[in-house]
């Protein structure tokens, strides 16, 4: 019978001191009922860097008999997330203040949403993968639904919920399928592949549908549908940490899983595995580039960007099928997801900034037009350029985070010898070059319209821009030492 | 040591040849609103000026020391791919130094001239402008000076928004903000060329440093097999051919060569000191530099000097046609920018990398001066551009005709000793007598290169008098050029500057057995020295014939272009037109080589786009979403309610069925 | 004990639930008074009107309850496997249980201070 020893404990503080932040920041809302609740943003900020240390610092190491696995990897998703969360819960102070609309309950919504990410950064078993899902999706439905008298947040949350239910379900099933396989849902033991030989399509069964779980929480062509029309009706603060933070966890746990799917279903290039991965990379690198060329509303463009990023990690993780470049693969990814997390929530918070301010959580259906971009350079020159900076990095621009992110993962994919994905990949990049870049004309090249509002900001969400600013440009510029991290981390996912 | 020490300062200095006018762009890009015009103006022609110095001090120290001397500030490790590290580090050597010394020269005389040029704007929209200059340069230095291939893909990308931002200044006209779009879309499918290159050589040889780049291609030979990396398999050659290719797409987009030139010309809707910095002296000659930069990679795959020499030679004479019909003074001078950089690709695309370059700085010269002039011009006319209304401005402008005349005759080349004659006959020359690699493997291609290039000069000598006869020569033909005055001197002064580099200029390329006889081209040898070796290039003995030629072929085409359109032959012109309607019509209208893209490319592509909008988007996901704010309320409530039900449905079959394939895909191939 | 044999206890108690469910409701059927009327003969849910529109509202107070309900209901589901194995368990266990328990305090704090337990 496994007992419970310290190793475990401190191998689980980060997500711990998560949870707790949550639990402390829930009773603050009854407690201290002052009124004034610029404090909490700040708790909530203070937690995340707590954790984020405490990952950082943490012994490497398997818990609970190796159903979680604290290691460099869960520490680089941990920080990552930890880094999204504090960004966005300083973006979410500014623009919930300026609806009325602070609670305690949002900020420990999002800190049981960011234990959930950081457990899934650790799992190594797909039924605590399962309850992290849980932990980390229940939570984001709820935020979802945050400005819940409005017609599209609800709508938004309610789409999430049942069709992440859905995916729930898939995901599960193809669990207990993999079990029924390979007798444990350890993916140290599913890689051993299936106990009998006949076993081996119930296995692949099996894991297809935990992967199209997965995809779905990626937001992977055809698991996307979703994506657009949840990004656009959620707040923005949490369209921004949904984009940054769940997509950060999903990977990880995605490329564990890929990774053990692997060796459980023989070897890399030649198996049916990694030819259904290459088709979902390739479909969700069109599909998200070409959609969001006609969008005009800037927050939908967003999401099918992500949906496009989406489409290069898993680029990424496909490399990652063959020895020889996983290191440098899962590294890409990593060192992508982290550029991805300060980019996305800068670009979602200069939106959410600009939104205008509508009845109780509704906004007009030009809310996020482009046209509510022309002339920022003139008004709000500053906000002008971080977006710009967000937008670069989006596009792989360099001396951007985002252009290094590329480079990395599509030379993993070269390296590989995906060659024709990388082509599509950098061909699709220039593509969004082109509605990235729309963004900056609108900024810069069309006068203001008459009685634009200048829109929202802070003092807090001036800190955050900054943060996310210097983020992607210390990113791009000295990417050397998140790269060498994200190299040790890469280095023990076998 | 005094001259170490001197090296020892230059070296951290050539960052400050790019901050300086990062700085400058930051501070009146944040601020310029707010400072007035005049130190607006003070600020950005500062930063240039103190940026030429540094240049001119770094230059200087490359004549010291050994033969080949190069400056370097290494900078930190940027990022790193598998055992790849790319790092920021600066290169200073005898190629980049020139080009170091053109962008910052040229570049603050236009800025000056800018600040003169550009009064008319708001304050808001002349420190925008400046702004835009500013970073433009600082782009163009990181192109320059990057010692290594994905640095220069930054300052390549810098220039590019730089460029697009400048040509779109006038947003507001419609028609200005596309030319804009073009512009970048244009090299944006460049630059994905650019992009297949540099991976290529990264595949090839794990770095992008050109120091060591040229150290490991010394040692390669071109049938080599590969043995390793994506390339495996393939030889030497062949894998060069792909990269180089690929960087050779990149400079047709950046360097406006056939097919992807038809940006240049539109580009010409930006402020005119935009025209002569960005679209005539520099950044357009970036893939000039590019290609010498790699000459060493170019020097092993002798199909892709080929093919630089023949689409140079080619777009040469096609844009110097096209320049015959127009009636735009700044369209004019785009079709023969487009057609000299053709002539600076045969160089370096023939082996001649010196000439190549060599015309590179003697054209930034005359045709800045050119476009310059030209807005002098658009200025005493009241922003007119169509030659047809000019006339007679030589009295008027008197400055301004001198300089005109001047680069006119430098670019023409009749008048022996100006620049551009040297410069593009030893081009032309090389081409011919050219024995290296590439002649030895198509021994057509520098023949051919001689002939369209010796028309195309032809070509150049015709129109460029008849742009002189139309505007300077005859009696003023409208009241405007009855009216049309001089500029202010800060105005016509750096034209006189430019003037006078454009005579002079003409000392760095004399032939081999004058006195001083190839000067640029021993001063440049260090930077060509291996791919001179690799391709085996061989010298020729100097022979007059062929300046003879040229300067004959010159000689007539530009008295026949001047004869035509201000003398005697007056009549010639509309006989042609009432001959050849058609071919008139046709080049009037560029070739309709815009027209064949919208029907190619463009058109297909909007089909494309539209279906999916319509119906991916429009039809799957809004058509069911309603946002119709124009419906009644109830009726929105009551669809809204369907369509939403429908949707999840939907959204859920649809991953369902997804799901369902995958699963057959996989089972269905046993189970692997 | 073959397989079979272990699952006879539980055949039993369905065996039992089965006899004593129709032995009351055929008890009731055979023994009770019957005076039927409308209101009498409609079918029994909980206080609702069994036949309506589909989009009837509920009160959410009955939510709010049901939701803590489950939560308290699977604490006990925890709560109870562990009382029978305390000793084994140990102050490992306790410690863990304590946890969760305390999480779930700190729960039930939150939801009486917010209110959520006052009816009106």
């Amino acid at each position: 019978m496994p007992t419970v020893s310290s190793q475990d404990v401190l191998a689980l503080a980060p997500v711990a001191i998560l949870a707790l932040g949550g639990i402390a920041l829930l009773l603050s809302e009854v407690f201290l009922t002052s009124g004034k609740r610029g404090y909490q943003a700040f708790l909530t900020v203070l937690f995340a860097a707590t954790a984020g240390l405490t990952a950082f610092g943490a012994t490497p190491g398997k818990v609970f008999a190796g159903q979680a696995t604290a290691d460099a990897f869960s520490a680089f998703v941990t920080i990552t997330v930890s880094f999204g969360l504090a960004l966005a819960a300083l973006v979410s102070a500014s623009w919930l203040d300026a609806r009325g609309a602070e609670r305690g309950e949002f900020y420990a919504l999002s800190l049981f949403a960011a234990s959930g990410m950081s457990l899934l950064g650790m799992a190594s078993d797909l039924l605590v993968a399962f309850v992290a899902i849980e932990i980390m999706s229940l939570s984001t439905y709820a935020l979802a639904a945050w400005m819940r008298r409005g017609k599209k947040p609800a709508e938004a949350a309610f789409k999430y919920f049942i069709l992440g239910a859905f995916s729930s379900a898939l995901l599960l099933y193809g669990t207990s399928l993999v079990f029924g396989a390979t007798g444990s849902t350890l993916l140290s033991d599913v890689a051993r592949g299936p106990l009998q030989a006949g076993g081996s399509a119930l296995l692949s069964a099996g894991l297809v549908l935990v992967a199209a779980g997965l995809a779905f929480k990626v937001a992977a062509v055809p698991f996307h549908v979703w994506t657009p029309d949840v990004y656009e009706g959620a707040p923005t603060p949490v369209t921004a940490f949904m984009a940054a933070g769940v997509k950060t966890a999903a990977f990880a746990i995605l490329a564990r899983t890929v990774l053990a799917a692997y060796a459980a279903t023989g070897g890399a290039a030649d198996s049916a595995f990694p030819r259904v991965l290459a088709v979902l990379a390739l479909l969700t690198m069109l599909v998200g580039n070409l959609f969001a060329v006609p969008q005009r509303s800037v927050k939908r463009m967003l999401a099918y960007s992500s949906i496009a990023h989406a489409g290069y990690l898993l680029l990424g993780v496909l490399a990652a099928g063959l020895p020889a470049v996983r290191e440098r693969a899962l590294s890409g990814v990593l060192f992508y997801l982290a550029s991805y997390t300060a980019s996305a929530i800068g670009a979602f918070a200069v939106v959410g900034a600009l939104e205008s301010n509508g009845q109780p959580g509704d906004e007009p259906a030009d809310a996020w037009d482009l046209e509510r971009l022309a002339g920022l350079s003139r008004r709000r020159p500053l906000l002008a350029f971080a977006m710009t900076v967000f937008m670069l990095s989006l596009a792989g621009v360099p001396p951007t985070a985002g252009f290094v992110a590329k480079l990395l993962v599509f030379q993993a994919a070269v390296g590989a010898q995906y060659l024709a994905l990388a082509v599509v990949g950098v061909l699709t990049s220039a593509l969004g070059a082109y509605y990235y870049l729309r963004v900056v004309v609108y900024m810069y090249m069309r006068p203001a319209a008459e009685g634009e509002p200048a829109g929202v900001t802070s003092p807090v969400l001036s800190v955050a821009l900054a943060v996310a600013v210097a983020a992607v440009v210390v990113l791009g510029i000295g990417s050397e030492p998140v790269a060498s991290l994200a190299r040790a981390a890469a280095a023990v996912v076998r | 040591m005094a001259h170490s020490d001197a090296i020892q300062v230059a070296q951290p200095l050539l960052w400050a040849l790019i901050l300086l006018p990062a700085a400058g762009a930051l501070v009146n890009g944040f601020f310029g609103r707010r400072l007035g015009k005049g130190n607006v103006a003070l600020i950005a022609v500062g930063v240039m000026v103190a940026a030429f110095a540094v240049a001119v001090f770094a230059f200087f120290q490359l004549f010291h020391g050994e033969h080949g001397t190069v400056l370097r500030a290494p900078g930190d490790v940027w990022f790193r791919v598998g055992n790849t590290s790319v790092s920021f580090g600066l290169l200073f050597d005898r190629l980049s130094g020139t080009l170091s010394l053109v962008v910052t020269g040229v570049g603050a005389l236009i800025h000056v001239y800018s600040t003169s040029y550009m009064s008319h704007e708001d304050d808001f929209g002349y420190a925008r402008f400046l702004t835009y200059l500013n970073l433009f340069v600082a782009a163009m230095m990181t192109l320059v000076l990057g010692d290594n291939l994905a640095l220069t893909f930054m300052g390549w990308e810098g220039v590019g928004l730089a460029s697009y931002l400048l040509i779109g200044f006038w947003y507001t006209d419609k028609q200005k903000a596309f030319c804009g779009r073009k512009a970048f879309i244009t090299n944006r499918v460049g630059d994905f060329g650019f992009l297949i290159g540099f991976f290529a050589v990264l595949s090839l040889f794990g770095t992008g440093d050109y120091a060591q780049l040229t150290q490991m291609a010394g040692k390669l030979q071109g049938g080599q097999l590969i043995a390793t990396g994506p390339f495996a398999g393939w030889t030497v050659t062949a894998a060069l051919t792909l990269a180089t290719l690929g960087f050779f797409v990149g400079c047709t987009g950046k360097s406006a060569q056939l097919p992807l030139y038809v940006w240049l010309p539109d580009a010409m809707a930006g402020p005119t000191p935009v025209s002569a910095l960005i679209h005539a002296a520099t950044m357009v000659t970036a893939g000039v530099y590019l290609v010498a930069r790699t000459s060493f990679l170019f020097a092993l795959a002798p199909a892709s000097m080929a093919v630089v020499t023949t689409v140079g030679a080619a777009t040469a004479l096609f844009s110097a046609l096209i320049a015959f019909a127009q009636y735009d003074i700044k369209k004019v001078l785009a079709y023969s920018t487009v057609s000299q950089l053709g002539f600076m690709f045969i160089g370096v695309g023939s082996g001649a990398y010196f000439a190549g370059v060599l015309h590179l700085v003697t054209h930034a010269f005359f045709k800045a001066c050119l476009f310059l002039g030209a807005g002098s011009v658009m200025h005493g006319m009241h922003e007119d551009t169509d030659i047809r209304n000019m006339g007679g401005l030589r009295k008027k402008m008197p400055w301004t005709h001198l300089t005109f005349l001047v680069s006119t005759i430098a670019i023409t080349g009749f008048v022996v000793p100006l620049s551009g004659f040297f410069s593009k006959d030893a081009i032309l020359a090389n081409a011919l007598f050219a024995h290296n690699a590439m002649s030895d493997a198509y021994p057509w291609v520098g023949p051919l290169a001689y002939v369209l290039g010796s028309l195309a000069a032809a070509g150049t000598a015709f129109y460029m008098m008849r742009l002189y006869a139309l505007t300077f020569a005859g009696e003023p033909r409208t009241e405007a050029a009855r009216h049309a005055h001089e500029s202010s001197p800060v105005m016509w002064v750096p034209l006189a500057v430019l003037a006078f580099l454009a005579v002079v200029a003409a000392v760095l390329g004399l032939p081999g057995n004058w006195a001083l006889g190839e000067l640029f081209g021993r001063f440049t040898h260090p930077v060509f020295a291996q791919a001179i070796a690799t391709a085996h290039v061989e010298e020729h003995a100097a022979t007059a014939w062929p300046f003879i030629v040229a300067w004959l072929v010159a000689l007539v085409a530009g008295g026949l272009g001047y004869a035509m359109f201000a003398g005697n032959l007056k009549s010639i012109p509309a006989r042609f037109v009432e001959v050849f309607p058609a071919l008139t019509r046709f080049a009037q209208d560029k070739f309709r080589v815009d027209e064949l893209y919208q029907w190619l490319i463009i058109r297909p592509l909007q089909v494309i786009s539209r279906f999916l909008w319509k119906v991916g988007d429009a039809l799957l996901i809004d058509g069911l979403l309603v946002n119709g704010t124009a419906r009644a309320a109830m009726a929105f409530a009551r669809l809204f309610r369907t369509l939403q039900n429908g949707d999840v449905q939907r959204y859920a079959a649809l991953m369902a069925v997804a799901v369902g394939v995958i699963l057959w895909t996989v089972l269905g191939r046993g189970g692997n | 004990m073959t397989p079979l044999e272990s699952y006879f206890p539980l055949a039993v108690v369905f065996a039992l639930a089965l006899v004593l469910g129709l032995a009351l409701v055929g008890l009731a059927a055979l023994l009770g008074p019957r005076r039927p009327s409308r209101v009498k003969e409609a079918p029994f849910e909980c206080g609702s009107d069994p036949v309506g529109d589909a989009r009837g509202r509920f009160g959410v107070k009955f939510y709010v309850i049901a939701l803590l309900f489950v939560v308290f209901d699977i604490e006990a589901v925890f709560i109870y496997p562990w009382a029978v194995q305390v000793r084994e368990l140990g102050w490992n266990g306790f410690a863990t249980m304590a946890v969760f328990a305390a999480t779930l305090v700190a729960g039930l704090a939150y939801v009486w201070k917010k209110g959520a337990l006052d009816w009106e």
